[in-house]
């Protein structure tokens, strides 16, 4: 049978180039390879001076597998352990009160312990650190006790900062592949990662803020952690953020929390002790940046002391001391001053809970 | 597998090769095997809905040709009917309806306790069970003798550059096509190919991905979040969803392109349209004739005075929101377009120019009204239930927050602007040449600028993470 067509007509038919089947040939007309040369010449000129640029400024940046200098830095710490043969005692968990709080080795030397590892990393909240701790931290060190540092932030279901955080670390190239799970895709970025300067910085241009967010501009390429100052400064970028990005809508019950139990869970089965910890802040400017004030605290603290009691957690409450401006560098960490005091308290309570 | 993807970079290419090489006299045999690999890349189970389909519409369109009696084609053609409606229906609308039938029970003081299935939507599955009743309809009203080739039709149904997200093409458009041995490729063909290509990706991966993060941040602040902050997510969710689906028809049309096959545009520079008819005319325009052909004008179109017609034009809008998805929220935007359509034409104002007219300054305030308007839908369209859109809603009528966090503002507006520009760029150059391609007629300066920003772009963007087509999910 015949169809009543209307075959769709070849965009025009002057032949510059013929993939012609019926011989199999190319032919070519003169003028088209001089036009393309010089429209291939022009782009590249302009990936050239992208590239230049981005070289220029690549050298103060950081290029980060896992989409985060700091998470980079603690993994191959953490490799390099495993590779040695060492294990730790106890490793603390946490975002980047715990990150800026703990130190190895005042704790070790406090509590007669050996080998404390700090992986807290700055902006997880408990569903990156469910993941990061089982996935990759416990793997790696095989510790005996995890210290969970808790702030209110991290049980907030609504947080859009906690969502994108873990978002960030989740499709990370270097969490790809410690899994096991790299895509070609990724591969490829990978390798050109490390080749051109343009695609290391490509994260920043997509995303400025994350620039002044996730990265301590005084030492990027290492992702150490460096205290900011010793005297308290509440930053309105700071405040706005947490406010807006953190702590907004602050709700409870759900995918935290869901997430909490998952690690502590996880963390149990694999015969770990783990102790719960709560951070402490600026009372008088954290609360605040709570959408409904203390009362969103109030009811974090329940969730979690009912949590911790339903699960005869271990609950070690830091907050629990006449803190003042005078140890802190911001609203949720800690100074020196606050430094040695937080360790000070850990380690008590370690030895209290005969860890 | 995406067009987005590293897999299609390779998929393509390597199909090409094959294609226009050792496999030229087995064309079809080899689109029908990549485009069954390139649907069953997602779940290759659901392969065996577009298997039923094409023999259910290939089979029954033959039977309706030879037979002259009306009951008998009337039946033939409700079998098509029936089992590609059936398909569509139990996969996209079942738990729908159950749920939309217990909360009428509900409300009526009954208290049901009807079932819901855990149900997998296919990938695409509005796309060809209406691209094969297309056919079936064509057929029935004798105005297309149906193919005796079965391997011609079965790529008609599965080929896979317009599988899973449009354009619905006609068979009488892509039939033929396929129906025919594509022995030449020009170079013109090769190069308007390749850019499509390039300006879909761009489209996608720079202009839309670029703008996801911000619009689910929007969406989900919908009943907190600052009057400013809500509004800028919808301008920007309108680019998105543009940039989206414009950009995976280019990507389709390109790819189509280095095959031989011709498919329809699906976007003229909508949102540069001066009234919502005109919008309707350049926006997923596959969709939109494909409605007018089969829905309206079988309801009556126009033919019957005007009350009929604008109910027709509500009953299509309805219709073609539920299409989108099985949620009250398309609902909601089909009738605010059909309510657009209805009042556009009851003021019996007929625009002087076509829809695909060059734009001039003159044009401005009635492209940002049809925009508005537009933008206003899509809230509906972008929301996860009603009470969402209407926070959201009212989150900007109110003014909510008062003066917004200069913040997050700011980072919105530094994604925003650039990116918005670019579109209307992009939209302004076609729409001025009415070509879809013309950046390849411009000089070779402005060509190699053109081509080596978008290649920034996409070397800047798509290291984001693959983001999936919103239309996928229709």
């Amino acid at each position: 049978m015949s169809m009543n067509t209307l075959p769709a007509t070849p965009p025009d038919d002057q032949d510059l180039i013929v993939i012609d089947t019926a011989r199999n040939g190319l032919a070519s007309v003169p003028g088209w390879r001089a036009r393309g040369g010089r429209t291939t010449l022009i782009v590249l000129a302009v990936l050239l001076v992208a590239e230049l640029i981005a070289r220029v400024l690549a050298g103060g940046l950081p290029n980060p597998d896992w989409n985060f200098a700091q998470t980079d830095r603690k993994v191959e710490e953490m490799q390099a352990m495993a590779a040695a043969g060492e294990t730790a005692d106890v490793v603390l968990i946490g975002n980047s009160s715990v990150n800026a709080a703990f130190v190895s080795e005042d704790l070790e030397r406090l509590t007669g312990l050996d080998n404390f590892y700090n992986a807290g990393l700055d902006g997880s909240a408990i569903r990156q650190t469910e993941d990061w701790a089982l996935n990759v931290v416990v793997p790696l060190t095989r510790p005996e006790v995890v210290v969970i540092g808790l702030t209110s932030r991290d049980l907030n279901d609504a947080s859009s900062a906690n969502a994108e955080v873990f978002d960030n670390y989740l499709t990370s190239r270097g969490r790809a592949r410690f899994m096991g799970e790299e895509t070609s895709g990724q591969r490829v970025q990978r390798t050109l990662s490390g080749v051109s300067a343009l695609v290391q910085v490509s994260p920043f241009i997509r995303d400025p803020a994350a620039l002044v967010t996730q990265y301590s501009p005084g030492n990027p390429d290492s992702g150490e952690f460096v205290l900011p100052g010793e005297v308290y400064n509440l930053r309105p970028l700071d405040v706005a953020r947490t406010r807006e990005r953190a702590l907004n809508d602050y709700t409870l019950g759900g995918i935290e929390l869901e997430s909490f139990g998952r690690l502590v869970d996880g963390l149990q089965a694999a015969g770990i002790e783990v102790v719960l910890v709560e951070m402490p802040f600026v009372a008088e400017d954290y609360l605040a940046m709570h959408p409904n004030g203390a009362a969103d605290y109030d009811a974090y603290r329940a969730t979690v002391e009912s949590f911790a009691s339903g699960r005869n957690l271990a609950y070690l409450d830091l907050t629990d001391y006449p803190w003042t401006t005078d140890e802190f560098y911001d609203f949720l960490h800690v100074n020196s001053t606050g430094i040695a005091i937080v360790n000070q308290a850990l380690a008590d309570g370690l030895l209290a809970a005969g860890a | 597998m995406v067009f987005n993807s590293f897999e299609f970079a390779v998929f393509l290419p390597l199909v090409f090769i094959l294609y226009w090489t050792v496999l030229r006299k087995r064309q079809n045999l080899l689109l029908l095997a990549a485009s069954y690999v390139f649907y069953g890349w997602w779940d290759w189970r659901f392969l065996s809905l577009i298997i039923v389909s094409t023999f259910t519409d290939f089979y029954v369109a033959r039977a309706i040709a030879a037979s002259e009696q009306a009951a008998r084609r009337r039946l033939l053609m409700f079998v098509s009917v029936a089992v590609n409606l059936g398909i569509l229906g139990f996969f996209k609308y079942f738990n729908f309806f159950i749920d939309s039938a217990a909360g009428i029970l509900d409300s009526a003081g009954l208290e049901p306790n009807l079932p819901t299935l855990t149900i997998l939507l296919p990938v695409g599955i509005s796309f060809y069970t209406f691209q094969t009743l297309g056919y079936t309809i064509d057929v029935y009203r004798r105005k297309m003798e149906p193919t005796d080739e079965l391997l011609s039709f079965a790529v008609y149904v599965a080929y896979f550059p317009q599988l899973v997200a449009g354009p619905i093409e006609r068979a009488s458009r892509l039939l033929p096509q396929i129906q025919r041995l594509r022995v030449r490729l020009t170079s013109p063909q090769i190069r308007s190919g390749l850019y499509l290509i390039l300006l879909g990706l761009f489209r996608k991966v720079v202009i839309a991905d670029g703008l996801a993060p911000m619009i689910n941040e929007a969406f989900g602040r919908s009943g907190s979040g600052d009057w400013l902050r809500l509004l800028l997510g919808i301008y920007a969710f309108s680019l998105q969803i543009y940039g989206d689906f414009a950009g995976y028809s280019a990507i389709a049309r390109g790819s189509s392109r280095l095959l031989g096959i011709e498919l329809m545009e699906n976007f003229r520079q909508p949102y540069l349209s001066r009234n919502i008819t005109h919008f309707w005319r350049t926006w997923h325009i596959s969709l939109s004739t494909w409605l007018r052909d089969y829905l309206y004008i079988t309801l009556g179109g126009n033919r019957r005075g005007r009350i009929f017609t604008y109910r027709n034009l509500m009953i299509t809008m309805l219709l073609g929101g539920l299409w989108h998805g099985a949620a009250w929220t398309f609902v909601v935007w089909g009738g605010l377009h059909g309510v657009y359509l209805a009042v556009h034409r009851s003021l019996r104002h007929k625009s002087p120019k076509a829809a695909d007219d060059p734009f001039t300054l003159a044009d401005i305030a009635p492209a940002l009204a049809t925009f508005h308007l537009v933008a206003l839908s899509w809230i509906f369209f972008r929301a996860d239930s009603f009470s969402q859109a209407w926070d959201y809603l009212q989150g900007i009528v109110s003014l909510r927050g008062g003066v917004p966090d200069p913040v997050t503002s700011g980072e919105m507006l530094a994604l925003l602007i650039p990116l918005g520009l670019m579109s209307f760029v992009i939209d302004l150059a076609q729409r001025q040449a009415r070509s879809q391609t013309a950046a390849l007629e411009w000089p070779v300066l402005s060509r190699g600028l053109a081509y080596g920003v978008m290649i920034l772009g996409l070397i800047v963007f798509s290291g984001g993470g693959t983001v999936p087509f919103i239309y996928f999910q229709f």
